[in-house]
Order: structure tokens, then C-alpha cells, then sequence
């Protein structure tokens, strides 16, 4: 050690150097706290988020041809409320590194995904771009935040809107309007096909397709 | 209809765009891998080096041990500069889990060499200023510094049993000092159910063999008294 071995004994080198780390520390301790706190609100956000998109997944579910225009001016009344805890996420990592928090929002995210991508196909037939969604989430903040949609969680997203795709398809079965069926099929088909291309680079997406 | 044509091309123009960006990250996680690989050889050379203080920690020694260890870290700075260099702006968080435990050593070597060196702890500024001299995309965040500075005890533990060995009975003292005032430090912080609670968990066994080190001396009479 480049100190003398008697420096160290002294009482005034100990508690300075005491006082030293103790202050880093506790400087340290109130960046991690303000780190942690902000995952923990995200989180909240995350949750109300997943639970609203599957309300309106179920909401969308029972879509008849005489309900539509109603069913959709509740969707996007739904939407609305979505959006509001999204645009909370979004101001939260706003300057932030969004993908330290990506765990703490990627669920509700997905959720959300495969909800608009639901309520966009029945409003248009087409299947939503990650652009449209990210314009959708600037439109809807107040401060006009951007808030990235990553890849992964819109491919999960829309795996899972196969599925509810499906279910949809199976209710229209017994309607009056057996062809929208058919169009959902090809929807969804189209869909898997694009997966295919890509599953070969990504894992998750594939355990999904398996699914 | 042309509706459903329109549609189908709209979608197959989603995917390819879906598909291209895909494959742009596998390539550069792979770019990516490859950098961290030649970091980690660096890694492990550095620990060897250091490993050297074990068994000889003559002032000596150490000022050489030391003196090696800082010329590999200008290697490092390289390598991780390459790694920001090649980084997507504003992606440099997705890829950090790929550099992630490499940096925490670093950090860890780094403070083990500035504790040897100065008898003090390596700041979070100080071990940005070591492992980015030059500014650049990426940096230590502050878990990565506070999981380095995590496998500091254990280390110090180890060389504090050894000091004895040889006869340094003060090393022992020193090191006995610092653990528990680092100790101290660590403990203002609240950490979540992570990896970085765990390690901490840990490090209470360090302190205790640190502590124990000392009381065998102390009872033995064999530090000088204040």
C-alpha cells in the first residue's frame, strides 16, 4: 500500500475515508432508488395496460355485422383509456434507456399489440404496421412523445392476434355471414405465411407459431 | 378483389421490412459477440496478473502487476469502442447484455488495481474515466459498477488471508478497514429481489472471514497497537 502503515492507524484517515464511501454510497443508493422506482411505476402501467386490451379484445369478440359501427366507437373509446396509460410508459422513459425498462412494459405492450391489431382489422380488413401503432401512441400524448415499438413485441402481438383471429372466425361460422370467415382465414393465413420467413431467425416467434 | 390484393402486398412489404431488420441484428449481435470475445481473453489475462498479488505483494510487486494490468485496459478502450462504434444510436441498451458481465469485471479489476494501488475505492466517474477515456456511446450504468464493485470483498477476503500468510499483518488490518466501511456502503442501498441482492448477499461472508482474519491477529497480539 503507498499509505505508511501508521497512516492507516489514525483515526482521522479512517473516518474520512469513512465518511467517503458512506457518502458515494448514499449517492449511489438514490440513483438506484430513483431507477427502481420508475420500473416499479411502469409496471403499474404495464399492468393496467394488459388488463384494458384484453377487456377490449373480449369486447371485440362480439362483433356481429349489425353491431359494428357501435362495437367500434367502443373500441376506440377503449383505445382511448389504453393509450393514456401507454403515454404514461412513454413519458416515463422519455430520456430514459428504454431498454433497461423493456421487461418491466414488453406484456403489456404485446397485449396492447395484439388488441388495436384487432380492432384495426375489423375496422379496415388490413393487418397494422408498427408505424401506424407508434403514430397512433404520438397522436394520443400530450406532448406528442414518440414511443418505440420494438419488433419482438409487435411479432408477439400479432401471434397472438392469430389466435383470437381464429376464435372470431369460429363465432362468424354460425352468422349469417359466412364469408367474412373466409376472409378472416385468408387474414390469418397470410399472417402465418409471413411468420414462416421469420421464424427462422427468431425462436420465440416459432414457439408461437407452434401454438 | 383489388382490395385483398392491395392488402396482401401491403402485408408481404410488412414482413420483408420485418425480416431485413432481423437479419441487420443477428449480424450485428454476431459482430458484436466477436469484439466481446477478444474482451474477454483481455479479461482473463488481466485476472491472472492480478492473481499475482496473492502470492507476492511486495510494493514491487504490485507497482508491476498493476503497471501491466493498466496497458491491457487501453486495449479494452478499444475494443469497447469498436462495440459502441458499431451500435445502432439510440439501440445501445438492447445490446448491453452482450458486454454486460464483461464490463462488471472490468469495473472489478479496476477497483481491485486502484484499492492495491491508492487503498481507496474506485468511483463510478473513475471507472467510466478507465474503461472510456475517450467519450463515446456507452458507458458504465451504475448496476454494472455496483455488481464490479460487489466481487471486491471476496477478493480483498483472499488477500487478506494471504497477507497473513506472509507476515503483513497491517495488509491484513488495512484490507479489514476498507471491506467493512465498503460494507457499510453497500448496505444504504436498496436493492430489489435481482442479481445484484444476491451477489450482495454474499458479500457478508467475505466481511465475516475479513473480520475473522483480524480477531485471530488481534487475539494473537500480533497488530500494533494504536
Amino acid at each position: 500500500m503507498k499509505r505508511k502503515q501508521s497512516d492507516m492507524s489514525e483515526a482521522g484517515t479512517d473516518s474520512k475515508q469513512k465518511s467517503e464511501i458512506v457518502a458515494l454510497y448514499s449517492e449511489y443508493a438514490k440513483e438506484l432508488d430513483e431507477i427502481n422506482d420508475r420500473y416499479e411505476r411502469i409496471i403499474k402501467c404495464s399492468r393496467d395496460t394488459t388488463i384494458n386490451s384484453k377487456r377490449l379484445i373480449s369486447l371485440l369478440q362480439r362483433l356481429t355485422d349489425d353491431t359494428k359501427d357501435e362495437l367500434l366507437k367502443k373500441a376506440e373509446a377503449d383505445l382511448k383509456r389504453i393509450h393514456e396509460h401507454i403515454c404514461k410508459i412513454a413519458s416515463e422513459v422519455h430520456q430514459q434507456d428504454y431498454y433497461r425498462y423493456t421487461r418491466a412494459f414488453t406484456f403489456g405492450i404485446q397485449e396492447y399489440v395484439e388488441a388495436v391489431s384487432f380492432y384495426y382489422f375489423i375496422k379496415t380488413g388490413e393487418l397494422i404496421s408498427i408505424k401506424t401503432i407508434e403514430s397512433m401512441i404520438k397522436e394520443s400524448h400530450k406532448d406528442k412523445l414518440d414511443f418505440r415499438i420494438t419488433i419482438s413485441d409487435y411479432m408477439l402481438g400479432i401471434a397472438d392476434l392469430t389466435g383470437e383471429m381464429m376464435r372470431l372466425c369460429i363465432n362468424y361460422a354460425s352468422s349469417n355471414n359466412k364469408e367474412y370467415c373466409f376472409t378472416i382465414c385468408e387474414f390469418v393465413r397470410k399472417i402465418l405465411l409471413g411468420f414462416e420467413t421469420t421464424s427462422v431467425y427468431h425462436y420465440e416467434y416459432s414457439k408461437k407459431l407452434r401454438l | 378483389g383489388i382490395n385483398a390484393e392491395y392488402g396482401a402486398r401491403v402485408m408481404e412489404s410488412l414482413f420483408a421490412e420485418v425480416n431485413l431488420a432481423l437479419e441487420k441484428e443477428n449480424l450485428l449481435r454476431e459482430d458484436i459477440k466477436k469484439q466481446v470475445k477478444e474482451l474477454d481473453n483481455i479479461t482473463r489475462k488481466q485476472y491472472s496478473l492480478l492473481l499475482q498479488v496473492h502470492s507476492n505483494s511486495e510494493r514491487k510487486k504490485i507497482e508491476e502487476v498493476c503497471a501491466a494490468v493498466k496497458a491491457t485496459f487501453s486495449e479494452c478502450a478499444t475494443l469497447l469502442q469498436t462495440i459502441a462504434s458499431i451500435l445502432p444510436s439510440g439501440e445501445q441498451g438492447k445490446y448491453h447484455d452482450h458486454w454486460k458481465s464483461t464490463q462488471t469485471q472490468l469495473v472489478f479489476h479496476a477497483a481491485l488495481m486502484h484499492f492495491l494501488q491508492e487503498g481507496k475505492l474506485l468511483t463510478l466517474p473513475q471507472a467510466r474515466a478507465f474503461l472510456f477515456p475517450n467519450p463515446t456511446s456507452i458507458s458504465v450504468d451504475l448496476e454494472d459498477y455496483l455488481m464490479g464493485i460487489f466481487n471486491l470483498p471476496s477478493e480483498l477476503a483472499r488477500f487478506s488471508v494471504n497477507s497473513v500468510i506472509k507476515g503483513e499483518y497491517q495488509q491484513a488490518e488495512i484490507i479489514f478497514q476498507f471491506v467493512s466501511e465498503l460494507y457499510t456502503g453497500f448496505r444504504l442501498l436498496n436493492l430489489k429481489n435481482d442479481a445484484l441482492r444476491k451477489r450482495f448477499d454474499a458479500v457478508k461472508y467475505d466481511v465475516k472471514k475479513v473480520e475473522e482474519v483480524v480477531y485471530d491477529l488481534t487475539l494473537r497480539g500480533l497488530l500494533k497497537k494504536k
